[in-house]
């Protein structure tokens, strides 16, 4: 007997109600009314219709990440609507699939179906069922050549519907959709919709089921107990279906128990999983043939890592510490397997769905922390990069900022994973615990380092940091400090690889006049700006803004002159007639009486205007350095906003 | 075990449906397709018959048929979205050539293919992330007709058609419009317009006492009925009859959401009137055709006679396939 915990509803009607089917009850908790009504209603296969009742049907959904399994009964019609139409009762449970995968013993359909039917559905707590344990005998005895080829063609990821059926009693179809699913690895039935009876007509999401005509695209069309294989029966079905057959008596028996224990989830619209399916059998009847010499041996079933740390959250949940250490062994090992990256976010989704958070006379435990170091390593790849840690701050932390506090046995388990972390982790990890851990870890790293981790990890959280390191280092009272911060950050670009990736239009410009603000500690001269300018090629319209904004006075001239130097290099127009055009045209431009354009100023000569009223030198000065930069801005943006 | 009909590739695959039913539950959707082959068997010009495109639609429509003519009673509450395919044959024209009259060309049939969507009526007041909602909206948005059930009855009761219906003209709306395909800022659709239920007592006495029926001279039969300019008044009417506000405005949201031209106004009943066959004429004391049976559902109780069944379906049948069915015979 296994005891699982079993949410449920009723759709139907209400005596005279003029409405159509709905949620009319309900249990409270998990899941609300209006998500029953949703996947009851999702998987509803076609009106009912008397000949059919009752009808069984299994569903699956996902309620916040977490997957769950469902099985409703559609009763006979006892009462009529205010149309006078009669309407059918369903009876709905689901439980979690972590559940049901984590007792000692998987559920099946049969199984599942009888505990319901012991329900009343008053009241509007959950139901504690007591399931049977998975019978593999009475499922093997269920197998015939019909549930053989249903299993081979659901394979092929297309939907199969068994026809010239409708003789049998509804009770022989349940036990034969259970049969086909027992015939496959058991981690399927977490995406597998089967039906008792499905109408064509309807557009259901039912994948295996009984119906009188199969519908008109995509699926199946499996007579009932028909020997016959078309021609166009698929290879890798006809493989499948063969290699089954090789099981009769206790054998299929035991195959059937093997199969029961691969609980780990499988999509049926995932190719690979189908694919892994039939490997799996294959492997499996090789071993037969070699290792235990012919003799069927059931495997002691191997927990999946989910499994795994669904008993690991309960025991941190109870705060078993002996329990928790044995299964973070085991998990261990499973970590030091070749774990894949389609694995590794199958379990991020899990933790996501089940977070874990430790009780308060955890918070110091070793136990805790070696989960978490072990969870870690299951969770993300070495080494850990800044993107790794800011996802494991939603996967574990529930939350997208850094700042938030964190379970001190995860940031202890983090520190054990330090060393082996990328620069770009480490200085994340570092950060969340704290300021001296940060320091310690930015203590040695050389300014070369720092600028590089930056560029590489392209992340917000990085660059702040290495943007106030910087500006720590660069002293104006120690000038090899700063010589030693500038010269890194020219020779990392300036971090425009980082700061353009990373931020909009607006705080790039603010970025890049930090980094240009910590490198030079004053507003930018000439020299400064042809140094700067020199060794970058096409800088971004962002970073040129962000120089104007530092530029010191009169220093117009040498920017416009060196943006227009470093455009023709680009363009390979250095020494052309065309470059000397624009030379002259800059001179002109930037000629100290300059201004108006030409035929202007020679009017004035002509009419005796060109001399200036005497002024101050500063007057002068000023005036002469505004129309300059009128002049340089009308450049600018020619140049700037092509 | 062949694929069923048609290979992958098949044009056909996945095609969405024509027509699809709108109305509240209960207004008579499924009553009506159930009604329409028998309507065409029916129709004055004999020869019009309703067949499935395939075994499914087949199947189907010969339960809904058995529902009215054997069972004698009304289909049950649909549960899922429903898609059937069927092709409406008619009686086969012999054609002169008006250059050459003196020899007919081989006679031809008119075929018109029509795929139905019929829904729950509550779908559309469903959240958005309903797959079934989806597969609607989906399915409206390239379907190009409509047919929408009034039912005076239910709104005499509950009154909710406006909300229905607004929730499902946003839906599609808010899809459709957005963009610049359609300028003049209406859905493309052709809508045609039931009254449902006209054999209900509730709602023949309203049309009656309205002054709103005639009697077709050439009927034998006397069935009183609303002459076709007078079918939007009269449904005017029965919207300011209705138990909410609201109803009253339905009129104008169909107009302001279609083209005027595109909506037809239809009083329709999927069972008609019973008559006496001894008396054999239209009898106002005795027309009612549904009756409650004594396991307390209904029952059907003479012959069925639908109304208005095959009409909107073969005038969306023309606008939407036009060229299908060669002249006017049957819409005269
Ligand atoms: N008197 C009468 N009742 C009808 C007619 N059509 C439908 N009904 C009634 O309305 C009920 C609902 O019809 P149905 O087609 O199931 O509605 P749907 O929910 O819109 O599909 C039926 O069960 C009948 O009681 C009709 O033509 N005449
Ligand atoms: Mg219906």
């Amino acid at each position: 007997m296994e005891r699982l915990t079993a949410h449920w509803a009723i759709l139907g009607k209400t005596p005279e109600s003029l409405d159509d089917y709905s949620v009319i009850r309900c249990s409270s908790g998990a899941i609300s009314n209006a998500e029953f009504g949703m996947w009851l209603k999702a998987f509803t296969s076609g009106t009912m219709e008397p000949k059919a009742l009752p009808r069984v049907a299994t569903s699956y959904f996902a309620a916040d990440g977490e997957p769950w399994l469902g099985l409703s009964l559609q009763r006979e019609p006892d009462s009529q609507d205010g149309f006078h139409r009669p309407y059918a009762m369903t009876y709905y449970v689901c439980v979690r699939w972590a559940d049901v995968v984590a007792g000692p013993s998987t559920v099946s359909y049969r199984a599942l179906y009888e505990a319901l039917a012991e329900e009343d559905f008053s009241g509007d707590a959950p139901f504690g069922l007591s399931l049977a344990a998975y019978d593999e005998r009475h499922l093997a005895d269920q197998v015939n050549g019909t549930a053989r080829r249903a299993a081979a063609l659901l394979l092929t990821g297309r939907p199969v519907c068994v026809v010239r059926a409708g003789h049998l009693p509804p009770d022989r179809r349940l036990d034969f959709l259970d049969a086909v699913a027992a015939l496959l690895p058991y981690g399927f039935r977490h995406t597998l919709a089967v039906s008792t009876w499905t109408n064509s007509a309807s557009r259901h999401r039912i994948r295996l089921s009984f119906a009188e005509v199969p519908p008109t695209h995509g699926a199946w069309e499996l007579p009932w107990e028909a020997d016959d294989r078309p021609a166009s029966f698929p290879p890798q079905a006809l493989l499948y279906e063969k290699e089954l057959e090789r099981y009769q008596g206790d054998d299929l028996c035991d195959l059937v128990g093997w199969l029961g224990t691969l609980v780990e989830p499988r999509d049926f619209d995932d190719v690979s999983h189908r694919a892994a399916a039939s490997r799996l059998l294959r492997g499996r009847a090789s071993d037969r043939g070699t290792a235990y010499g012919g003799q069927s041996v059931v495997r002691p079933p191997k927990p999946s890592v989910e499994q795994l740390l669904h008993q690991c959250r309960e025991s941190i949940a109870h705060a078993e510490e002996q329990r928790l250490g044995a299964l973070t062994a085991q998990l261990a090992e499973r970590a030091r397997d070749r774990v894949t990256d389609q694995d590794r976010k199958t379990y991020r989704v899990f933790i996501r769905a089940n977070p874990i958070r430790p009780p308060e006379r955890l918070s110091g435990s070793a136990v805790v922390r070696d989960f978490f170091e072990i969870l870690l390593r299951l969770l993300y790849a070495a080494p850990m990069h800044a993107a790794d840690v800011e996802e494991m701050l939603v996967d574990l932390g529930g939350q997208r900022r850094l700042e938030h506090g964190l379970s001190p046995a995860l940031l202890a388990a983090m520190s054990k994973l330090l060393p082996a972390s990328a620069p770009s982790g480490r200085l994340l990890i570092a950060y969340l615990q704290g300021p001296e851990h940060l320091h310690k870890v930015l203590a040695v790293m050389s300014e070369d380092e720092l600028c590089h981790v930056a560029v590489r990890s392209r992340n917000r959280k990085v660059l702040e940091i290495v943007i106030t390191e910087a500006d720590r280092r660069a002293l104006p009272t120690d000038p090899r400090g700063m010589e030693a911060v500038r010269y890194a950050l020219a020779r990392h670009r300036y971090l425009i690889e980082a700061i353009s990736s990373i931020c909009a239009a607006e705080e790039s410009v603010v970025r890049y006049q930090d980094v240009l603000w910590v490198g030079h500690r004053r507003y930018l001269t000439s020299a400064d700006i042809k140094e700067i300018l020199a060794d970058l090629d096409s800088p971004p319209r962002t970073f040129l803004l962000a120089i104007m904004t530092l530029g010191a006075p009169g220093t117009a001239p040498a920017l416009l002159h060196t943006m227009a130097g470093g455009t023709m290099r680009e363009l390979s127009m250095t020494g052309t007639p065309v470059a000397d055009t624009v030379k002259a045209g800059l001179d002109r431009m930037l000629a100290r009486d300059g201004g108006g354009d030409g035929r202007m100023a020679r009017y004035r000569r002509r009419a005796g205007l060109g001399r200036l009223a005497p002024a101050s030198t500063l007057g002068k000065a000023l005036a002469g350095a505004s129309i300059v930069l009128v002049a340089a801005a009308g450049a600018l943006a020619l140049w700037l906003w092509p | 075990m062949a694929d069923t009909d048609s290979a992958p590739g098949d044009p056909e695959r996945g095609r969405e449906p024509d027509i699809a039913m709108w109305g509240a539950s209960g207004s008579g959707k499924t009553a009506f397709l159930a009604a329409l082959s028998i309507a065409l068997n029916k129709s004055r010009d004999a020869g019009w018959r309703l067949i499935g495109e395939n075994a499914v639609s087949r199947t189907e429509l010969a339960k809904l048929r058995n529902t009215l003519l054997q069972a004698r009673t009304f289909p049950a509450p649909t549960e899922a979205l429903t898609h059937y395919s069927w092709m409406i044959i008619g009686p086969a024209e012999t054609r002169r050539r008006w250059w050459w009259p003196w020899t007919a060309r081989a006679a031809r049939a008119p075929k018109i293919k029509l795929d139905f969507l019929d829904l729950r009526g509550d779908l559309y007041a469903e959240s958005e992330s309903n797959i079934d909602k989806k597969a609607l909206v989906d399915s409206l948005v390239k379907s190009r007709g409509l047919i929408y059930m009034f039912d005076p009855d239910r709104e005499a009761r509950v009154g909710d058609a406006f909300k229905h219906l607004d929730a499902a003209l946003h839906e599609v709306a808010g899809r459709m419009l957005v963009g610049d395909e359609y300028e003049d800022g209406k859905l493309p659709h052709h809508i045609a317009v039931c009254i449902t239920k006209y054999d209900d007592p509730r709602v023949l006495r309203i049309a009656m006492e309205g002054g709103f029926t005639e009697r077709d001279p050439t009927d034998e039969l006397r069935i009183p009925h609303v002459p076709p300019d007078r079918v939007r008044d009269f449904f005017r009417l029965l919207c300011q009859e209705a138990h909410d506000h609201n109803t009253e405005m339905i009129l104008d949201l169909i107009e302001a959401f279609f083209h005027k031209d595109r909506i037809k106004y239809f009083v329709t009943s999927s069972v008609g009137l019973f008559i006496d066959e001894d008396l054999g004429r239209f009898d106002p004391d005795d027309y009612l055709n549904v009756i409650d049976n004594a396991g307390g559902g209904l029952t059907i109780r003479g012959a069925i006679r639908p109304m208005n069944v095959m009409e909107p379906v073969l005038w969306l049948g023309q606008m939407l396939r036009p060229g299908a069915i060669g002249s006017g015979r049957w819409n005269g």
